[in-house]
C-alpha cells in the first residue's frame, strides 16, 4: 500500500459526516469503530504472538467501568469500616485511567497466563472475562450490578474560541473514534515494527529457537498483552461515555468472538486486517437490517463468516496481497 | 570447559536422558552419535537451557551452568542451533542474523560480523531482505549457521547440520563446521550420519537410551566392533 493512501482514506473518513450528515450511518460507523479499536488491539495479540485470547472483551468492559466509575465517581466501603471515595472526574482522565487500569490488569493476566500454552491459555483467558462478569453483577455497591451505570456524561473537549464543548453529537462522538483509531493503529504499528514486533513474529513462529538466540519470550508476551489490553480498554472508554450506559454485558464472551472474527477475516497478523475486517463485520449486520428479516440476517452473517474462512483462510488482507504483482 | 556428570532429563515424566557424562575440551570438534531417540538432541537441550536437568551437574568453565535460562547459558558463550525448523520464516535473512546477536551491545563488532557472514556464505548477501523461509533448505542452513556464529560463541553446538540436506550441501557442510573448529570455535556437533561424524571429529560419544555407552576418539569408535556393527551398516 503507498504511503497516501491510508491518510486519503482517513481523510475520506474525516469528511464522511459533512458529505453525509446522516445519524444513523454515523452510529453504525461510530459502534463499528469502537469495535476495530478492539480488534486492532487484539490482533496484536492473536496476530502477531499468535496466542488466542477469548477473555479480550475483559480489557474493553474494564475499561468500559474504569471510565464510567471516573466520571460518576464512587463511595463505596471495603470492610473494616473503611471506605474509598472518589468524586467525579473529567471524561479524559477517566479515559487515561481506563488505560492505565486495563494495561495493569493485562500485565496481571499476562504475569498468570502466559506460564501456558494452547488451550490452557485460552480458558484462562475465558474464565478471567467472566470472572469481571460476575464481579460487575454482583459488586452492586460499586457497579450497579444489573441496573447498569447510567447518566455517564459525554466526552468533553476544549476548543480554541468555542471552550469546553460536550460531544453530545453523532458527528463529534464520529471523529472522537476516528481519531482514537488512527492513534489505535499508528501505536500498533510502531510496536510491530520496532524490536518488540521482530521478538513477536520470532517467538510466534517458533518458540524454543527464539529461547535459544536469548529473546525473553515471557516478557515480550506480557508486553504485547499490556498494550493490547491498554488499547482495549481506550475502547472501552470511548463505548462508555458514547453510549452512556455500562452494565455487566460489556464483559459478554460475544463480544470478544466478534473481535476475533474481525480479525480473522480481516487477515491475523498485518496492520490493516482488522480495520478491514472491522469494517465488513461492524457494518454487514446493520446494512442487513433495512433489507432482511433478523433470522435471515444472522444466517447471512454466519454464511459470510463461514464463506471467509473457507475461501480466504489467510483472510482478506493476505489474499489482496497477493494478488498484486511483486515490486 | 564443558562437563556433564550423570545428567538426567526428560520431557514431563518421560526420562529422555538417564545418566550422561561427557566433557568438551576446547578447541576440540567432538561428535554425539547414536540412534533415533538415543537422547542426542535432548543432551544438546539440555545443555542450552532450553530443557532443565532433573539430575546431575552440567559445568562451564568449573561453575554450575544446570538450570540457567538459555538466554544466561547464551550469555556466557554457548550457542546452540537447533534441529528441524532452523530459521524465523518472517523475518528476513538480516533480521535473522541480527536475532543471533540479540545478546550484544557492540553494534558496530555486529555489523562486521554481519558482513563477514555473508563474505562466507554469499548466498545471503544476495537475500539479505529477503524472507528466511523462501530461501532453499540448504540456504537456510547456512543461515542458520551463520546466525549462530553471529553471538561469537565460545561453544557452538550443531544438531543434525546435514539433515534433509542434498549430497553435495551435506559436504559442504562438514566442510564449515571443519572451518569453524580451525577458526578456534569448540564444537559440539549430533549426526545421525555416524560415520561423516566420526571421521570429522577428535572425540565422540555414544549414546543409547538416555545412557553415554562408549566414548573415544572418533578413529578408536570406527574401529569399535559394536559401532560398525549398529551405526556404520555391518562391519
Amino acid at each position: 500500500m503507498s504511503k497516501l493512501l491510508p491518510w486519503l482514506f482517513v481523510a475520506a473518513l474525516a469528511l464522511l459526516p459533512v458529505a453525509f450528515p446522516d445519524p444513523y450511518l454515523l452510529a453504525v460507523l461510530t459502534s463499528a469503530g469502537i469495535f476495530i479499536i478492539g480488534a486492532i488491539s487484539l490482533n496484536l495479540l492473536l496476530g502477531y504472538t499468535g496466542q488466542l485470547s477469548l477473555g479480550h472483551v475483559a480489557f474493553f468492559g474494564l475499561g468500559a467501568y474504569t471510565s464510567a466509575l471516573a466520571a460518576l465517581g464512587f463511595d463505596i466501603g471495603i470492610g473494616f469500616g473503611l471506605r474509598i471515595t472518589l468524586a467525579p472526574q473529567p471524561a479524559w482522565l477517566g479515559f487515561i485511567a481506563a488505560i492505565v487500569v486495563a494495561g495493569g490488569f493485562g500485565w496481571l493476566l499476562g504475569r498468570l497466563a502466559f506460564r501456558v500454552r494452547g488451550a490452557y491459555f485460552v480458558i484462562i483467558t475465558i474464565c478471567f472475562a467472566q470472572v469481571l462478569r460476575m464481579v460487575a453483577l454482583n459488586w452492586i455497591e460499586l457497579t450497579q450490578g444489573p441496573m447498569a451505570l447510567i447518566s455517564i456524561p459525554p466526552f468533553s473537549l476544549w476548543l480554541p474560541g468555542q471552550g469546553v464543548v460536550a460531544l453530545y453529537s453523532k458527528a463529534q462522538n464520529y471523529w472522537l473514534v476516528l481519531a482514537v483509531a488512527v492513534v489505535a493503529f499508528l501505536v500498533v504499528r510502531q510496536v510491530v515494527e520496532s524490536r518488540i514486533g521482530r521478538a513477536l513474529v520470532a517467538l510466534r513462529s517458533n518458540e524454543s529457537l527464539a529461547r535459544s538466540v536469548g529473546i525473553r519470550v515471557t516478557h515480550y508476551l506480557v508486553i504485547a498483552a499490556v498494550i493490547s489490553a491498554g488499547i482495549a480498554g481506550a475502547a472501552g472508554s470511548l463505548f462508555a461515555h458514547y453510549v452512556r450506559i455500562v452494565d455487566p454485558d460489556v464483559f459478554l464472551f460475544i463480544y470478544t468472538v466478534t473481535m476475533v472474527i474481525m480479525v480473522i477475516t480481516g487477515g491475523k497478523g498485518t496492520l490493516w486486517g482488522p480495520v478491514v475486517g472491522g469494517l465488513i463485520f461492524g457494518l454487514i449486520p446493520d446494512l442487513l437490517r433495512g433489507h432482511a428479516a433478523p433470522e435471515a440476517q444472522w444466517v447471512a452473517y454466519g454464511v459470510a463468516m463461514i464463506l471467509f474462512v473457507m475461501f480466504l483462510p489467510r483472510g482478506i488482507v493476505p489474499a489482496l496481497a497477493s494478488l498484486r504483482p511483486r515490486p | 570447559m564443558l562437563r556433564l556428570e550423570g545428567v538426567a532429563a526428560g520431557y514431563g515424566r518421560t526420562l529422555a536422558l538417564a545418566d550422561v557424562s561427557l566433557d568438551v575440551r576446547q578447541g576440540e570438534l567432538v561428535s554425539l552419535i547414536g540412534a533415533n531417540g538415543a537422547g542426542k538432541s535432548t543432551t544438546l537441550k539440555t545443555i542450552s537451557g532450553l530443557l532443565k536437568p532433573s539430575a546431575g551437574r552440567i559445568t562451564w568453565d568449573g561453575a554450575e551452568i544446570g538450570g540457567l535460562s538459555p538466554r544466561e547459558i547464551l550469555a556466557r558463550g554457548i550457542a546452540h542451533c537447533p534441529e528441524g525448523r532452523r530459521v524465523f520464516p518472517h523475518l528476513t535473512v538480516r533480521e535473522n542474523l541480527e536475532m543471533g546477536a540479540l545478546l550484544r551491545r557492540d553494534r558496530a563488532a555486529v555489523a562486521t560480523d554481519l558482513d563477514a557472514m555473508c563474505d562466507r556464505f554469499p548466498r545471503l548477501r544476495e537475500r539479505l531482505a529477503q524472507a528466511a523461509g523462501t530461501l532453499s533448505g540448504g540456504e537456510q542452513q547456512m543461515l542458520a549457521i551463520a546466525r549462530a556464529l553471529m553471538s561469537r560463541p565460545r561453544l557452538v553446538m550443531f544438531d543434525e547440520p546435514s539433515l534433509g540436506l542434498a549430497p553435495s550441501l551435506v559436504e559442504q557442510v562438514f566442510q564449515i563446521v571443519r572451518e569453524i573448529r580451525a577458526n578456534g570455535t569448540t564444537v559440539l556437533m549430533v549426526e545421525q550420519n555416524a560415520m561423516a561424524a566420526l571421521r570429522l571429529c577428535d572425540r565422540a560419544f555414544l549414546l543409547e537410551t538416555g545412557h553415554v555407552v562408549q566414548a573415544g576418539t572418533g578413529a578408536e569408535l570406527l574401529a569399535s566392533p559394536d559401532v560398525r556393527a549398529a551405526y556404520l551398516g555391518g562391519a
